[in-house]
């Protein structure tokens, strides 16, 4: 995944990109295509439809950005048009009774624990149930979880994108943090225990 | 990466705000972190694909984008959406434009002869035959069946304006 730029380096790409320049465009895409899907997946489970979403999301950008004006908040827009649009389709299959094929945990990552980078230990089993432990959180608290971890945003981006004051966000996190150690706790899930459910 | 200064906020505001948080708080949010990164790696190629699928929408393209499907990677179930540039004919344009024109200035011309001509011998008179033309043929047709030596669509453009503007000593 590609360091996000300077807030310099992001201005210049962005006025580049709303005169045309497709360099410059690739050069945001490469910068926040990776995090907007990941956001994206995390959430919805399916990595066509993360991948679906990710491409309107860019393409909402790129017909806009000749209007957009630079003040700062690129991240915060970004991320809202991706959440929008994952809202949207949500809403239009829960209508059509067409659920979302959700890919399990274990199936998409490598068995085994450790990583390639200097992570916590976490098997699958774990994982697991870390997983539907989130999803027992409430939207709005799986929501802060996503943005930060997932889109990367900082807590100050992720409270200027809902509109919400800073600490209420910081308030939001820790609560679903503390209510996620309950739900493991209950599931058994603590470190080194295999118990799933 | 805001992410460790992030958690160094989130424990100093907590602590601030009278929430205690410990140890077992900051290796589930690391948990947290790994799991989400983990499940959110971006597929092969998926920086390729957006910007396929999106720089032809940037402003001051030349080019009209169009919205079409194409074939998703093997092992996908979809298909994705992508966007690829509608390069317009600008003959074809202008030749529709002037036909246009020439229908709708021959339609308003008071005593006008297409419905009468429609059905007479094309081949009795140029003027007749013309006027046959257009009401029987395309435009890429019309500009075959006027041809004598090898007009091109410009020249049927200026042919059929003329028509229309009863220039012509047959009609």
């Amino acid at each position: 995944m590609d360091e996000s730029p300077s807030k310099q380096e992001l201005r210049d790409m962005l006025q580049k990109a709303a005169a045309g320049d497709e360099h410059a465009w690739r050069s945001i895409v490469d910068a926040y295509a990776a995090r907007v899907f990941a956001l994206i997946r995390s959430q919805c489970g399916n990595a066509d439809l993360a991948e679906e979403i990710t491409q309107s999301t860019f393409c909402t950008m790129a017909a806009k950005i000749g209007q957009y004006d630079e003040l700062g908040k690129f991240e915060q827009w970004l991320f809202r048009i991706a959440m929008n649009r994952l809202r949207d389709e949500m809403r239009r299959r829960k209508r059509q009774a067409n659920p979302v094929e959700h890919e399990t945990l274990t199936g998409l990552i490598g068995v085994g624990p450790g990583s390639e980078r200097d992570e916590p230990s976490t098997d699958p089993a774990q994982l697991e149930a870390l997983r539907r432990a989130l999803g027992q959180l409430s939207e709005a608290d799986q929501q802060i979880i996503y943005l930060r971890h997932s889109g990367e945003l900082s807590y100050k981006q992720i409270a200027e994108m809902l509109d919400q004051p800073l600490g209420t966000v910081l308030a939001r996190q820790h609560r679903a943090l503390k209510k996620l150690r309950e739900l493991m706790g209950q599931r058994g899930g603590s470190a080194g225990e295999d118990e799933v459910e | 990466m805001a992410h460790q200064s992030d958690h160094n906020e989130l424990f100093q505001a907590a602590r601030s705000a009278g929430y205690a948080f410990d140890a077992r708080d900051r290796e589930l949010d690391s948990q947290l972190a790994a799991m989400l990164r983990k499940t959110g790696a971006a597929p092969v190629g998926l920086s390729d694909r957006v910007h396929a699928a999106s720089a032809a929408l940037l402003p001051m393209r030349e080019t009209a984008p169009q919205l079409r499907f194409v074939p998703a990677p093997a092992g996908s179930s979809r298909q994705r959406v992508v966007v690829r540039r509608r390069v317009l004919s600008r003959v074809a344009m202008a030749a529709s434009v002037a036909l246009a024109c020439a229908i709708g200035i021959y339609v308003c011309t008071p005593g006008g002869t297409g419905t009468t001509m429609a059905a007479a011998d094309p081949s009795a008179t140029d003027a007749g035959w013309d006027v046959f033309a257009r009401d029987h043929y395309s435009y890429s047709e019309m500009a075959y069946l006027l041809e004598t030596d090898t007009m091109t669509l410009d020249e049927v453009t200026g042919e059929m304006s003329r028509l229309a503007s009863g220039t012509d000593a047959g009609m």
